[in-house]
């Protein structure tokens, strides 16, 4: 085996030999196509790692994204909620009064089971209005109130961490 | 550097990046896919745009700057803008030749408004990517004149951005498409947003999309639409209640939002509810806004509206000099396009499907990318990724195919797996190294074949051979197998695995395709075969392991369950092989569980005695372990 290899190797040789300014230059080239490679390689490894990290954020946001979509479906279920609280019937009979708390009680197990999944309530009376987590729909003036202060909430406004989930709907305090 | 993608819209904006040679719609900071084109200057001096400036546009409106881009370019003279200036809530001023915006005490002009919106985009894109972004490619209406061109243009300069082209949106919509290749068509493009309708034809010829004719209406979008239903439901409460819900702004808002969803959930479903719990308070205590309403009745709502769009498409096509029979493609663009009734119609219209399976909100953003991406030139092909044709693997137990690579993987690529063997002190593994993508190893190809010898007795299942396949980007393909018990191992280099002719694999995919059900059901009676064997298997080693605990009675029930699956496990009745090992199974279980609550009955009486009379005389060394730590607990 090793003397047949040996034969055309030093044909090779000789042929190499007469060509030896283009063997230079394929040195040169050969050079370049190395560093090529090597950025090529270097490049999809970058690519690769980077690709990894970002899946491993996308993930996280992926999963915060099924829960907000799971929460949007429900809210309107809650602005119902706060909307039967506030109409609630006055009236003095113990039945009544009863069966109200009642109903209450499930509207605070809504709002736990919405904890529970890391969405909470956005402040808002009392606060000053903030564009990235309030919303105005309405102002009017009031004493002793100082101006942009959050005055009453329409529609409770929901977040996940940092993800805004739905602004505040609120009114606020005008400036004089 | 990415060149960015902007669809700068009148009511919303939306932006878009070549990513992976992909068009691809970028995010804003506040997670929305599209950016309302809105800009305001609030009380304290503060600069907001996209959706901090819309959410207080009610209590800042003479601040709050919107539907700008109806500005862009235009005299103060113009029709539009004196139009514009009684209906806009903040005020338009004379400034040359043209005009600007009183925002705060300052006066801008509609390009500097502009650029806060592209401002907004850009740093959020800035943000998303993690690097500076100076180039942009930005869409403008097909009628947009120069003065409107050049507007939009001044608009990204200002916002820092170098615009390397303007181009039309019904052409980048086309682009979305990939309908630049289809030279010699002529498309058009119906996009009817939120307040517009424009509707254009274009032709598209060796490396151009010429705008042909486009027409269109400035005042019809789904802002109308909406409001069809809000009238309707506001008309049926007040029939119903006697109550005017349009009075009470609060009630307003959540019907014009029960409107919208009742919309949008009427794309995909028959009929919607409306589900407005204690809307309203009357003599006789809260009532509720309860209605159902049919996509039916919506259709009937606003077929006025849908009819209204043919008039400009009729015209446009007239202009073209065109008739509805020479359009090839129609491109849907704009949230409304989603609604089956406006489909259906286009359908019936030209006879033919739109193009609708690419988001019409952001079709015209991922158009400008492709647009960029060409711009931007794609980063050298230095390397061409090639992929395994068909599937590659090795025969198992019963000769079954196991694929360790499968087809369609990005070469170069490698796989490994830990096989055992299938029968007690087996010298030997015979590896055969199979492509194809049928289910039994003998119907595919054989690549080739390697005996691993020497491996010590041991019980089968116990030793552990890991076969390692590696496929370099040259399509050779290396199979390792090795004893990681004793180290031994062996190898076998194919190159003739891609020496399958085009021919020879689309035969091979084809084959398993129409074998595949057969195919299937082969393996599976294979397993059934294999399970029965294993549980003879271990179900006689069980009785040998345990002779002295099991009674008489209970070894000869196994017994002769095994004997009967023995009988039949090599034929071809395979209810009979499943039946049999049902049956094994469960008396060999029996006596399994037996087994096993005699052991734990036996350690617990010992660990019992260990901690209880302290002796020493335990017989295993893990329950003197328990006594120890117990011990030590004490």
């Amino acid at each position: 085996m090793s003397e047949d290899k040996k034969q055309p190797q030093s044909s090779n040789t000789e042929q190499s030999n007469v060509q030896a300014p283009n063997k230079r230059l394929s040195k040169k080239a050969l050079e370049a196509t190395c560093e090529e490679y090597l950025q090529g390689w270097k490049r999809a490894l970058a690519d690769y790692e980077n690709l990894k990290r970002n899946l491993s954020s996308e993930k996280t946001r992926e999963r915060e994204s099924v829960r907000i979509e799971f929460a949007t479906s429900l809210l309107p279920v809650m602005d119902n909620f706060d909307q039967a609280v506030k109409f609630a019937p006055e009236s003095d009979s113990a039945t009544v009064q009863n069966w109200l708390s009642g109903v209450t009680f499930i509207q605070k197990q809504f709002e736990q089971v919405f904890e529970g999944l890391g969405i909470e309530q956005v402040k808002s009376v009392g606060e000053l209005f903030d564009t990235s987590l309030h919303e105005s729909v309405g102002e009017r003036e009031e004493e002793g109130k100082k101006e942009g202060e959050i005055l009453e909430l329409v529609t409770t406004g929901w977040r996940l961490g940092d993800r805004l989930i739905r602004p505040a709907k609120v009114i606020v305090a005008k400036g004089a | 550097m990415k060149i960015l993608g902007i669809d700068l819209g009148t009511t919303n904006s939306a932006m878009a990046v070549i990513e992976g040679g992909k068009p691809k719609i970028l995010e804003n900071k506040e997670g929305a896919r599209t950016t309302p084109s809105v800009v305001a200057a609030t009380k304290s001096g503060e600069r907001l745009a996209g959706l901090p400036a819309k959410r207080q546009a009610v209590t800042n409106a003479t601040d709050t700057l919107f539907s700008i881009k109806r500005l862009f370019g235009r005299r103060f003279e113009d029709k539009e803008v004196q139009e514009i200036m009684k209906k806009s809530p903040y005020q338009i001023v004379k400034r040359g030749e043209g005009v600007a915006v009183k925002i705060g005490d300052k006066e801008l002009t509609p390009q500097e408004v502009g650029a806060m919106v592209l401002q907004k985009l850009k740093a959020d894109a800035e943000a998303k990517l993690g690097e500076t972004i100076t180039e942009a490619v930005i869409t403008v209406p097909a009628y947009f004149d120069d003065a409107q061109r050049q507007a939009t243009k001044d608009a990204g300069e200002i916002a820092g951005l170098t615009v390397r082209r303007i181009i039309n949106e019904p052409t980048a919509a086309a682009l979305a498409y990939g309908f630049d290749k289809n030279v010699g068509q002529q498309i058009l493009v119906y996009d009817l947003g939120g307040g517009t309708f424009d509707v254009s034809v274009l032709d598209v010829s060796e490396g151009t999309v010429e705008v042909m004719a486009t027409h269109g209406d400035t005042h019809l979008g789904g802002d109308d639409f909406d409001g069809a239903i809000i009238d309707w439901i506001l008309a049926e409460f007040k029939a119903q209640e006697g109550i005017d819900l349009a009075q009470d702004a609060l009630a307003l808002q959540r019907v014009k939002d029960a409107a919208e969803r009742a919309k949008i959930e009427l794309s995909s479903t028959e009929q919607t509810e409306i589900n407005q719990p204690f809307i309203s308070s009357g003599a006789e205590g809260p009532k509720h806004l309860v209605m159902t309403l049919t996509r039916a009745k919506l259709e009937e709502l606003v077929m006025p509206l849908v009819d209204r769009t043919f008039g400009p498409v009729k015209q446009a096509l007239a202009d073209a000099k065109l008739t509805a029979k020479d359009i090839e493609e129609i491109v849907m663009v704009g949230g409304m396009t989603r609604m089956p009734l406006i489909q259906k119609k286009v359908e019936e219209f030209f006879g033919k499907k739109p193009n609708a399976s690419v988001n019409p909100d952001e079709v015209v953003a991922l158009g400008a990318a492709v647009q960029a991406g060409v711009l931007q030139g794609d980063v050298k092909d230095v390397l061409l990724l090639d992929v395994t044709p068909l599937s590659l693997g090795l025969e198992t137990l019963g000769g079954v195919f196991t694929k360790l690579i499968e087809k369609n993987t990005t070469i170069p690529a490698s796989k490994s797996q830990v096989f055992s063997t299938a029968a007690d002190s087996q010298p030997s593994v015979e590896i055969k190294v199979y492509q194809g993508e049928r289910e039994m190893a003998a119907d595919n190809k054989l690549l080739g074949q390697f005996v691993l010898q020497g491996l010590p007795p041991a019980p089968r299942g116990v030793p552990q051979i890991e076969v390692s396949f590696d496929i370099d980007a040259n399509g050779i393909l290396n199979v390792s197998a090795k004893d990681k018990g004793t180290g031994k191992e062996q190898k076998i280099t194919i190159t003739a695995s891609s020496g399958l002719s085009d021919e020879e694999v689309e035969k091979m995919k084809k084959d398993a395709e129409t074998h595949a059900d057969e195919d299937k059901k082969k393996r599976e009676n294979i397993e059934v075969k294999n399970v029965a064997d294993t549980m003879v298997y271990t179900t006689e080693k069980m009785l040998k392991d345990n002779a002295d605990k099991i009674s008489e009675e209970d070894k000869k029930a196994v017994e002769e369950k095994t004997e009967a699956l023995k009988a039949v496990k090599d034929g071809d009745d395979i209810e009979a092989i499943k039946k049999a090992s049902e049956e094994l199974s469960e008396v060999a279980q029996n006596v399994g569980a037996a087994l096993y609550q005699a052991e734990q009955a036996a350690g617990s009486e010992a660990s019992d005695s260990a901690s209880d009379e302290k002796t020493t005389d335990a017989k295993d060394a893990d329950f003197e372990e328990v006594k120890d730590e117990e011990k030590g607990d004490e």
